[in-house]
């Protein structure tokens, strides 16, 4: 490490888009695709971000590089502002960072050979003689184990994961400091996922890369990140160590995007039920923490001396009743037979979720229901209340003590 | 093209296959292609049964979802030629024609496939979806078929089911849209339900849904699933026995313990191994098999690490039982001419064939990285790269 300062920084990135204009008539709501992302990148290192699709992961990344213009935040590249860059700094900004896509085939101009295409990132940036483009391509495509005879071969004539050999080739071809690697073996097959990974793995160490890796698979986290950025619904829920969050994670999201991942072990069970629910709609995130409609473990309030499980079977009530669609008629649909019994067995509520007081609010809240009255259910039901829901929790040191690396998580359970 | 298959299917010792539900014998798909015909499929034989979930397992390529498509005709519609036999309770699927393959399929024998969003009707609503599926299969009324399409959706874990069913495809997420799709092929109350890379385009945490959805499915109803992966994962979680299949071949099949446990055709044991967060990365050199091309003898031989002279001629090798009958491998380590405990000293054979553009390696040449440092530049910027993400 040449410096302490990291290569690349993002301070509190947000990129919110209009959506909704015109025809549906939802005008005004912005999707907020990244909302307040921090995280760095330091030098010679791999960093991931991971989540499903939709979390603004791939926003983060064309963010950082400027291909869209943030609306808030800062991002800090070698100790500059990216965002206050002009033109000419933009210009040799893009020279320092190469970006890899999910699909090599279809980044290549299909009437170039794919020794063409790589060759005219040289030519833009001022290299004019043909035969020493022709060079240093060739060379580096035998760095990335393809051979000279490939340069004239066009993006077609290529399998995958030659492709994606190709298309690393001319990520690198301008010597960047940073690659940015965007879902790179997702649409390869096993076999040439593990090569691919191996010679990114390489080259970055061989190059001193530092590369930002964007995924939605955690072995490829596991297999070459040196740390890694956890997001969901715009917000980066938890970060640190590979290892240590892989392991041991802090964040009720990381455990259960860990623990969905099948493993290649037939006697292997999971350890915890499939999440819940979707993810929520980004122009109207959940309040608190954003991921309380769909964790397992939301925080019952102080005090709270029952059984927990019953709580949040009343908490999940709550929630689909609280859910603006929910109505007088859906409320018809979903309890076939409107009496009390009726009701909580559609709602899976239990008798008692252990404290008299509560007892009665959900009593009166499924007499509500079973007599059709969505709104009085929902007026008991408030009484079912998280700090989950009301606050956004913020970023907690959990740091392994044995290690001193820096671990965040953003849950009010952290660090418990 | 092959024309040296020696496969003797699944009858080494393996009795109990005759009375499957479903039997795969000697199964072909060819595709007749610009530069002639493809085999896409070459002599591939396993066995369905009642209530339990076989995974044909491969990399693109390998004939997985030609070789599902031929079962039921699908392939045979796109101009491939089927030989082979498909036996589906005692019936001769491959004798059957067009109009008769149709009847069986979508009914006894029903189809989940890949991309739930292009296989819904985005102007009708899911319920009418669902509702003229039952009705194309069932004589009932509407309203009859109204209750029960609510209750498949009830069935598939759709929430508030009498709701959603008036919603329009593009109101449900893609992992409801994948449960509405398994209602509509459950709604003709099939035996047996081939699932074609049901889960890939899911996230993952909507994946372990639809996957525990399968699983009661098969315990529940009794139906034989018939799922196509790529996915490892995948497999260990829902399968109770596996066919790996590489360039059309059945390279290795047996219970899902024995492949995992005890995998014994190098393709699997180099598969397993280079499966990614299993520690090191131990990646297959060489490329996949063109189709166009395939080897002259085993379809795995030019990567392979064992091979040796008889891997390189006759064909692909028969399938041998490894211990137990019920335990193939499609290679000649196994067969009596050969030892088997020589593939557990690490390379034997004459080592692998390096093709011209294997490249696994680490790049080995140090030096001045890109080679593109110092030079001059100047002129604007490319920095749009296409792509998708």
């Amino acid at each position: 490490m040449r410096d302490t300062e990291p290569l690349l920084r993002a301070d509190d990135l947000e990129k919110h888009f209009t959506v909704g204009e015109g025809l549906l008539g939802r005008g005004g709501e912005p999707l907020r695709a990244v909302d307040g992302v921090s995280f760095d990148v330091r030098r010679g290192e791999t960093v991931g971000l991971i989540g499903e699709s939709g979390c603004g992961k791939s926003t983060v990344a064309e963010t950082l590089l400027r291909l869209r213009e943030p609306t808030g935040g800062t991002v800090t590249f070698d100790g500059d502002r990216v965002d206050e860059y002009g033109d000419d700094e933009l210009r040799a900004f893009r020279r320092r960072t190469g970006m890899l896509f999910q699909d090599p085939v279809g980044s290549f101009d299909p009437r170039l050979t794919v020794g063409e295409s790589a060759a005219e990132f040289l030519r833009v940036h001022g290299v004019s003689d043909a035969a020493t483009r022709r060079a240093v391509v060739v060379d580096l495509f035998e760095r990335v184990g393809l051979s000279a005879d490939h340069y004239d071969r066009y993006p077609h004539e290529l399998s995958g994961g030659q492709s994606q050999r190709a298309a690393l080739a001319r990520a690198l071809v301008l010597n960047p400091d940073l690659l940015v690697a965007d879902e790179p073996v997702s649409a390869l097959d096993l076999s040439i996922q593990a090569a691919v990974l191996s010679l990114l793995d390489d080259l970055q160490a061989e190059l001193e890369l530092s590369v930002l890796l964007i995924t939605h698979d955690v072995s490829v986290v596991r297999e070459i990140c040196d740390r890694v950025n956890v997001m969901y619904l715009g917000e980066i829920v938890e970060s640190g160590p590979t290892e240590t969050v892989l392991e041991d994670p802090e964040h009720p999201y990381t455990a259960a995007l860990i623990d969905s991942v099948p493993t290649p072990d037939p006697s292997a069970e999971r350890e915890t039920q499939p999440l819940a629910g979707e993810v929520p709609d980004a122009t109207n995130p959940p309040s608190g923490c954003r991921f309380h409609t769909r964790c397992p473990v939301v925080i019952p309030p102080e005090g709270f001396d029952g059984d927990p499980g019953a709580w949040r079977a009343a908490f999940d009530c709550k929630l689909t009743v609280a859910d603006p669609d929910f109505d007088d008629e859906t409320l018809a649909d979903r309890v076939a037979e409107p009496t009390p019994a009726g009701v909580r067995e559609a709602f899976d509520l239990p008798e008692s979720v252990g404290e008299d007081d509560l007892d009665a609010t959900l009593t009166a809240a499924v007499e509500a229901l079973a007599d059709g009255d969505a709104e009085a259910a929902r007026e008991h039901l408030a009484a079912f209340e998280s700090v989950c829901e009301r606050v956004p929790p913020a970023n907690e040191r959990v740091d392994d003590q044995r290690t001193g690396d820096e671990h965040v998580a953003a849950c009010h359970r952290a660090g418990e | 093209m092959d024309a040296n298959t020696t496969s003797t299917g699944g009858r080494i010792g393996d009795g109990s296959d005759a009375d499957a539900l479903l039997t795969v014998e000697e199964l072909t798909v060819r595709f007749d292609g610009r530069d002639g015909p493809v085999d896409a499929v070459d002599g591939v034989s396993f066995a369905l049964d009642r209530g339990e979930t076989v995974c044909l397992v491969g990399e693109s390529g390998s004939g997985k979802t030609a070789t599902c498509e031929a079962i039921t005709g699908l392939v045979a519609e796109e101009g491939a030629t089927v030989g082979g036999r498909v036996t589906f309770d005692g019936r001769r699927l491959t004798d059957l024609g067009p109009g008769e393959l149709r009847e069986v399929r979508g009914d006894r024998i029903a189809h989940v496939f890949q991309d739930p969003e292009g296989a819904l009707d985005p102007v009708y609503t899911v319920g009418e979806q669902i509702v003229e599926s039952i009705r194309y299969h069932r004589d009932v009324s509407k309203n009859a078929a109204r209750e029960r399409a609510i209750d498949l959706l009830e069935k598939v874990g759709i929430p508030e089911p009498a709701t959603r069913i008036d919603e329009y495809p593009h109101e449900f997420s893609g992992g409801m849209k994948q449960r509405a799709l398994v209602a509509m092929a459950l709604s003709s109350d099939p035996d047996v339900l081939i699932a074609d890379e049901p889960t890939t385009a899911l996230d993952v945490t909507i994946e372990a849904g639809i996957l525990d959805l399968f699983s009661r499915l098969q315990a529940e109803e009794g139906l034989g699933v018939l799922f196509v992966t790529h996915d490892f994962g995948v497999v260990a979680e829902v399968a109770d026995r596996v066919v790996v299949l590489y360039g059309g071949k059945a390279m290795e099949r047996g219970g899902v313990e024995a492949i995992f446990d005890r995998p014994a055709h190098p393709y699997t044991r180099a598969l397993l191994s280079c499966l990614p967060g299993r520690g090191g990365l131990d990646p297959i050199g060489g490329e996949p098999v063109d189709p166009r091309d395939p080897p002259d003898g085993c379809r795995f031989e030019p990567r392979c690490s064992h091979a040796t002279g008889a891997c390189r001629t006759g064909g692909q090798s028969p399938e041998y039982a490894v211990e137990a009958a019920s335990h193939l491998a499609s290679c000649v380590y196994y067969g009596p001419d050969h030892d088997r405990s020589e593939l557990e000293r690490g390379d034997g054979g004459d080592g692998p064939r390096t093709p011209d553009d294997a490249g696994t390696k680490a790049p080995s040449d140090a030096g001045d990285a890109a080679g593109a440092s110092g030079f001059e530049f100047g002129r604007d910027p490319s920095p749009s790269d296409g792509g998708d993400r």
